[in-house]
């Protein structure tokens, strides 16, 4: 029987085995999250939609960056609504660790603009800058199937604009509803509407929401992809919008202004169709700031107002976490006190995720107020920063963050003395890292202004 | 005036020795009847026939024939010898025949005006027992007894009557009739010249009549081959083949022509039939005497016209009239299925099995009376604990008689006829390995290309599928169409078949019943039918012949019990039982299952690794003298060189070459431990009745003693390496070896049939030896399952095509022609077992393939493992996968792939009907393809989605002068036509570069490659003529390595005693037949 015995424990272990390795082997089938601009690309596209001619308030152009060692060779391609392909062509070479601006208004006449870079090779990040030099968005390298933008006004000397430009070479189709203090829009007009391959729609929410403040937007794109901005024209004075990828229970708000003859309100769209409670944990220094509590009624926005603010002080910038009950849309406008100073944009962030890799370059030559180093995760990271002057070879210096801290980007990479023209690349080995920045005092009141990390995404 | 009895002439022919020559004289001498003459004759050679006749029949004649051409022609000689008599008496030299017998059968051809009169016949040594009183026959010839065999004559057979045949022996014939008919047949030298010439008699309205009161004891040496046969043209021909000759040639003149036409084709049918068995059943004689008697009749075809013609003014009964006299039905096929119900194939083929030895009944035994009766004196009232032995001792009466049995295999192959009615003539979908195969020349040279259009094409040998193909196309008479149909139907039913045989005298015949059935409803069959993959379909068909010659090789107890003959030269008859033939013979078995699942050779692997696994664990009664690793070693080298072009495509294939194996699925589509278990991958199987075969399987490993135990041992370690192996390859433990799952489920659901068959032995054996308890139980609930798992087994058969979709994704796109005209290719990307056609890996999960042109062929059915420049391809689709890359469109322009085909599922999404194969791509595929700026969304369904790649130019593409961009040039079908004028450059999307040329206004152009592989041409701009041609331009070194290969094959073919059988076709010299007297 000691053979019989033997064979039965092998065909038992054997097949526990089999059950083991079929059990625990904890394979799914989850997409790794791409990288699209990373250097080891051989080619690469970026979409900046959003720029508009001088009447529009948010003229501006078109920069790009080159964060490596190699040149590039860059087709430009400027669209226009209306238009089924591009309007105008450009080449030219980026040379290693530059810089290359256009305008589009230069190139072609058109209300609004959407520029595409075609690149060969990967590296490459973009952005729009307004020609005020005081609101920048990040270009993407691919469309998104939802998109999500709150805090827009069509309020008397307001006008909000959205700018979806379609990437692909099919044509998109997408429905848009709204939030705002009044109520949920879904106008009939706004679904259903087709962006040819290649092709850019812009679409004036003041047509259907007149007068009304705290707009959130909901595109959700049922055919294709989409890249979107939206801009934000308050008394001639415009900011784009880039907006995020959807709803999210969880923001983190940097560097909130709180401080004298300053506006800072967090905006909060539910598009869930229960009562949204909302916790803003406030991060002031060495004060202690009870968590404000509020809530948003369903399919509606709510405002809530950071300073001035009886219960928070004025002292400095704050770090704002947000929980909700259900996901929310939410964006910061920063700004000046109107009362005080017109023909001041309002300026809006959007909700952030945090990424593996971020751009910091200083195209305007103004420099950075502060910009801040996140590690999002409750581990240590290890980041490597590579930064130097424009068209110059940056140095690398490695360090780490602690989980759930922030840290001066100065302070993480000394090597820098200065932002100004410089560009600085921050990349951690997980999806952990988020930076924030605002714009120097110069340029507005600390904290006042945001400056885009660009992701490349 | 005096009334004399009409001259009666008794015709005794007398051959070779014949010992009862004397006798049959002496018989007739001793006639009452008065006007008998006697006339002797000596066919051929005769011992001293003339001092024998002298010496008991002195008055009688004797004439000695030089030549024995047969009882027919001595008969017809003797006629015309005699001159005036009113009768003849044909008598065979053994024969005896009563006093008054002759006076009887005169008396009763006056009485009842008869033209032939036969006796009643009866037994030599018995003349109890009845042999004949006439014959009847059916109308293909056959004869058909009046009597049972070993009738005894009680006097039920005394009446006078008419019958259709007189048989052979002694025969009275009407002396005019027999000249009117012209006699015996001539070409009838033995066996059946008396039913040829009662059938014409019958046809010329003479009365055949039986006269029982004449007697005559008749020895039949002929008949029963106590005597040879040694009339020239007959010594060569075995009785059986002499009989059916006969049986035409009768049939064939003796009916007017349109019954004639019509029994000839149905006997035609029915003789195919036959041979169809016999070549089954291995019965060669039987074969060749059906093949030999057409033979021939179609040589003797000039004679039957001239009988024909002379039967003309004979006949006077019509053909249905004659058939009235005849019986209805085919005799032999009658008696065929009566023997087949009573005594099983082999008595019904004329096989007779070995004697039982019956227990004899003494005189002790059988004495005493009442109770004690009961009990003879050793017997104990325990006995039931002795060791009962052998297959014929059951338990219990379930399919335990041949009836039962044959009942259940007829049940089991009705609901199989009934489960595949529509495979038969349904249009098959384009999924798995159904592509439509090409001409049977054109796959012959899909097998000698020097090109084929794999990926962006390849120079790389013809996969040696294609000559396979090509050879089972000559077989179906290059009805190529009907070869997926055959392995659809076939291939299930044919592992069935090796199944038994696997089994046959290892277990009961019962049990082999029950692994007959389960071999039927396995999932595996099932499963692979409803994906269409003909692949391991035939690997399912060949695996229980080649695991039984395994065993065997391997010297498996039960397997090989007697030790192999000794070697005998390559080429006799004798050298396949040899271990070499032996050996030789299951590598051929081997290379043709490999040359379509090439996963073959890694379940050979297993089948080797797990007996040698379960003799270390369980050693065996007796250790064999075998070497199991060299045996693999020598297995896997002869196949190698009998598929030669793929072995050389495996080798060239570099770090791929594992890929010839399988190519690597997502981890995330790997069926659950749950389904491995029950051995599912697809529909049919997953419920909770598929745990039937694997528990019965549990319970024979348990309880399975002595020989069976050895068996269940074997099966079962192999069925736990096969799963261990499948798990680990499909999470990706191996790296890139990643045999095909489905394959090895095959063994592994072999296994589970056999030992489902070892179960059944060992409850019918072993069980008996065990005290109650849990085995019984076990038992109970085994025999249980088995029963409820044909349950899935019958629910499978309704939709006549288990459940194999009746369209596919690839036919349902409509179109994937480009509007801009020019060849084109389309990829495909997909989980590997999604795709209609056979590609490469690029990420584990996603497999990629072209086809040129539309909808995958008959040439792109086989790809090697070697990528060659299509890694190319593959490379830029990782790039787009890993987001390096949003120019995919441009990167496959060069290769001229106008569209990109993703695929989740074979079959096309329907509400309410079941897919074939759902596999989830790798996450992200979709929106990184939809990221591409040059490849457009055109169509998506939840099967499939269709990019058109927006950069496409061209298979064939120009530059063109004006606008600098490549234009499409020429049609898909032809590699030729006009050229922009002024056009620069010529780039063509085929691979290899080296194999290309191009002309242009006849003169050739230079080549250089773009991209790194494609050809790429200079066009002088003071071309005057801008027409264009592509050459293939290729030693063709694939079409001598093919040609090799089929010289190998015939080389080994030829070693299974071929060699010795077609030696006369260079030497003129015949090899001797067994029958041939010395």
């Amino acid at each position: 029987m000691k053979g019989k015995q033997r064979l039965l424990t092998v065909v038992v272990l054997g097949l526990a085995g089999v059950v083991a390795v079929n059990q625990w082997s904890g394979v799914s089938n989850v997409a790794s999250p791409l990288d699209p601009t990373s250097p080891l690309a051989s080619s690469s596209v970026l979409y900046c939609p959003g720029l508009t001619n001088a009447a529009g308030g948010l003229s501006g152009s078109v920069v790009l960056f080159n964060t490596t060692a190699s040149s590039r060779h860059v087709v430009l391609s400027v669209t226009s609504p209306g238009s089924t392909s591009a309007v105008v062509k450009r080449a030219f070479t980026l040379p290693a660790y530059g810089q290359h601006a256009l305008a589009p208004s230069r190139l072609a006449k058109a209300a609004f603009y959407a520029v595409t870079a075609a690149i060969d090779g990967g590296g490459v990040r973009g952005e729009v800058l307004s020609s005020s030099g005081q609101s920048e968005a990040s270009c993407a390298s691919r469309g998104v199937t939802h998109w999500v933008a709150t805090g827009l006004s069509t309020l008397v000397g307001s006008s909000a604009t959205l700018a979806l430009f379609n990437p692909t070479a099919t044509s998109a189709v997408f429905n848009v509803q709204t939030y705002s203090a009044n109520g949920f829009l879904q106008p009939a007009a706004w679904q259903g509407l087709t962006v040819a391959p290649k092709g850019l729609v812009t679409i004036d929410l003041s047509t259907l929401l007149a007068n009304t403040s705290a707009i959130g937007v909901d595109v959700r794109v049922v055919r294709g992809s989409l890249v979107s901005v939206a801009d934000q024209v308050i008394n001639g004075a415009g900011s784009f919008s880039a907006g995020s990828r959807g709803p999210s229970a969880r923001d983190r708000f940097a560097l909130v202004p709180t401080a004298n003859r300053v506006l800072a309100r967090i905006v909060v769209s539910n598009p869930a169709r229960i009562p949204a409670h909302v916790s803003l944990g406030i991060g002031l220094g060495k004060f202690a700031v009870p968590s404000q509590r509020f809530t948003v009624a369903p399919l509606t926005s709510s405002t809530f107002v950071v300073t001035p603010n009886t219960a928070i002080p004025a002292a400095g910038l704050a770090n704002v976490t947000l929980r909700a009950s259900v996901p929310v849309i939410a964006a910061l406008q920063t700004g000046i006190a109107s009362a005080v100073v017109r023909k001041s944009p309002l300026h809006l962030s959007p909700q952030r995720t945090s990424w593996r890799t971020w751009l910091i370059a200083d195209a305007t030559g103004r420099g950075y107020g502060n910009v801040l180093v996140s590690n999002t995760s409750h581990h240590t990271l290890t980041i490597t920063v590579v930064g130097g002057a424009l068209g110059h070879t940056p140095t690398t210096v490695t360090t780490t963050i602690e989980g759930d801290t922030s840290r001066n980007l100065l302070r993480l990479a000394p090597q820098l003395a200065t932002l100004r023209h410089a560009m600085v690349t921050i990349t951690a080995g997980s999806n952990d890292l988020l930076v924030t920045a605002t714009a120097s005092a110069h340029v507005g009141q600390s904290g006042t202004v945001p400056r885009t990390a660009l992701d490349g995404r | 005036m005096e009334t004399r009895a009409p001259a009666v002439v008794a015709v005794v022919v007398t051959t070779g020795s014949a010992p009862g020559l004397e006798a049959t004289l002496s018989s007739l001498v001793a006639q009452s009847y008065e006007e008998l003459s006697l006339l002797v004759m000596a066919n051929g050679a005769t011992e001293h026939v003339a001092t024998r006749v002298a010496s008991v029949a002195p008055a009688a004649f004797v004439r000695v024939l030089d030549e024995n051409r047969g009882f027919a022609a001595a008969c017809n000689e003797a006629a015309v010898m005699t001159d005036g008599s009113a009768f003849f008496l044909f008598c065979h030299d053994d024969v005896r025949l009563e006093a008054d017998a002759v006076q009887q059968m005169v008396e009763s051809a006056f009485r009842t005006n008869a033209g032939v009169v036969t006796p009643k016949v009866v037994s030599y040594d018995d003349p109890y027992v009845l042999l004949h009183v006439g014959q009847t026959c059916d109308r293909f010839g056959v004869v058909r007894e009046r009597v049972e065999p070993g009738e005894i004559d009680h006097g039920q057979q005394d009446l006078e009557r008419d019958v259709f045949v007189a048989p052979g022996g002694v025969t009275l014939v009407r002396a005019d009739l027999f000249a009117t008919l012209r006699g015996f047949d001539p070409l009838i030298v033995a066996l059946g010249e008396d039913i040829d010439l009662c059938w014409r008699a019958q046809s010329a309205g003479a009365r055949i009549v039986v006269a029982p009161q004449a007697r005559v004891a008749h020895r039949e040496t002929i008949a029963t081959n106590e005597r040879p046969v040694a009339a020239i043209g007959a010594r060569r021909a075995s009785r059986q083949t002499l009989q059916r000759r006969h049986q035409l040639l009768i049939v064939a003149t003796g009916w007017g022509r349109g019954r004639m036409i019509t029994t000839l084709a149905t006997l035609f049918v029915l003789d195919a039939m036959e041979l169809l068995l016999s070549i089954v059943g291995r019965d060669g004689e039987r074969a060749s005497s059906i093949l030999g008697s057409w033979r021939w009749l179609f040589s003797q075809r000039r004679r039957i016209r001239e009988r024909r013609l002379r039967r003309r003014d004979t006949t006077i009964l019509s053909d249905d009239e004659l058939h009235r006299l005849q019986v209805g039905g085919a005799s032999r096929l009658q008696r065929f299925f009566l023997t087949l119900v009573r005594e099983g194939l082999d008595g019904a083929r004329g096989v007779l099995p070995d004697a039982l030895v019956e227990p004899e009944v003494t005189d002790e035994e059988s004495a005493g009376v009442g109770f004690a009766a009961g009990f003879a004196p050793n017997e104990e009232f325990d006995d039931g604990l002795t060791e009962i032995t052998g297959p014929h001792s059951r338990p219990s009466r379930v399919l335990t008689s041949f009836r039962a049995q044959v009942v259940a295999l007829v049940i089991a192959a009705g609901l199989w006829v009934l489960g595949s009615r529509n495979l038969v003539a349904m249009h098959l979908p384009l999924v798995g390995r159904l592509a439509p195969l090409d001409s049977w020349w054109s796959t012959w040279r899909h097998f000698f290309a020097s090109w084929s259009p794999n990926g962006v094409g390849t120079g790389d040998p013809g996969m040696p599928g294609y000559g396979l193909l090509g050879f089972a196309g000559t077989l179906v008479f290059g009805r190529m169409g009907i070869l997926p149909r055959l392995v659809l139907v076939g291939a299930a039913p044919f592992a069935a078949l090796g199944m038994s045989r696997l089994l046959k005298g290892r277990v009961s015949n019962r049990a082999r019943v029950v692994g007959v059935l389960a071999t039927l409803g396995l999932p595996t069959g099932l499963n692979m039918i409803s994906q269409g993959r003909i692949d391991v379909l035939v690997a399912v068909a060949g695996l229980p012949f080649i695991v039984r010659r395994l065993l065997a090789l391997l010297a498996v107890p039960g397997f090989r019990d007697v030790p192999y003959p000794d070697p005998v030269p390559f080429g006799t008859t004798g050298w396949r039982v040899t271990e070499a033939g032996q050996r030789m013979s299951v590598i051929m078995m081997i290379a043709t299952m490999t040359a379509f699942a090439p996963s073959t050779l890694v379940l050979v692997a297993l089948v080797i690794a797990g007996v040698t696994m379960s003799r270390w664990l369980v050693a065996d009664a007796q250790q064999p003298d075998v070497a199991p690793w060299r045996l693999l070693g020598s297995i896997v080298f002869n196949v190698a060189i009998f598929l030669l072009p793929m072995t050389f495509d495996t080798l060239m294939a570099g770090r791929r070459a594992l890929g010839l194996f399988g190519l690597p699925g997502g981890p995330w589509s790997m069926p659950s431990w749950s389904h491995l278990l029950r051995g599912v991958d697809g529909l049919f199987g997953g419920g909770w009745l598929g745990w039937c075969l694997p528990l019965a399987a549990i319970v024979g490993l348990l309880i399975a003693r002595r020989e069976r135990a050895a068996l269940a041992a074997k099966t079962s370690v192999i069925a736990v390496l096969t799963l261990l192996l499948a798990t680990l390859s499909g999470h990706h433990w191996l790296g890139s070896f990643a045999p095909d799952l489905d394959v090895l489920l095959a063994l592994y659901t072999l296994c589970l049939a056999v030992m489902a068959a070892v179960c059944v032995g060992a409850i019918e054996n072993d069980l008996r030896d065990m005290a109650f308890g849990w085995r019984q139980a076990g038992s109970a609930l085994a025999v249980g399952a088995l029963a409820l798992s044909l349950i899935p087994f019958a629910i499978a058969m309704g939709s006549g095509r288990f459940d194999l979709p009746t369209t596919s994704v690839a036919e349902s796109l409509s179109s994937l022609h480009p509007t801009n005209g020019g060849g084109y290719r389309v990829l495909w990307l997909g989980d590997p077992s999604v795709l209609p056609v056979a590609g490469w890996s690029v990420v584990p999960g996603l497999a990629a393939a072209t086809t040129m042109n539309g909808l995958p062929g008959g040439n792109e059915l086989f790809t090697s493992p070697a990528s060659g420049a299509s890694d190319v391809i593959l490379a830029d689709i990782r790039q787009a996968i890993e987001g390096r890359t949003v120019a995919l469109g441009a990167l496959l322009a060069p290769a001229g792939i106008s569209a990109v085909v993703v695929m989740n599922d074979a079959a096309t999404f329907v509400e309410g009907q079941r897919p074939a194969a759902s596999r989830a791509l790798p996450a992200g595929l979709l929106s990184t393809l939809n990221a591409q700026t040059g490849l457009a969304l055109t169509l998506q369904t939840p099967s499939a989605a269709v990019y058109t790649n927006a950069d496409f130019h061209g298979l064939y593409s120009a530059v063109d002068p004006s606008t600098r961009s490549l234009v499409p040039i020429f049609t898909s079908s032809k590699a030729s036509g006009a050229l922009p004028k002024g056009t620069p450059r010529v780039v063509l999307g085929l691979a290899p570069a080296s194999a290309f040329a191009l002309d242009v206004d006849g003169h050739t152009t230079t080549r250089s490659t773009s991209h790194g592989w494609a050809p790429t041409y200079a066009v002088n701009a003071a071309t005057k003529h801008w027409v264009a041609s592509v050459s293939l331009h290729q030693f063709p070194l694939n079409g001598i390595l093919a040609l090799f290969t089929l010289g190998m094959w015939l080389i080994i073919w030829l070693g299974f005693g071929w060699v010795q059988r077609l030696e006369w076709l260079f030497t003129g010299r015949r090899p001797r037949h067994e029958s041939e007297v010395p």
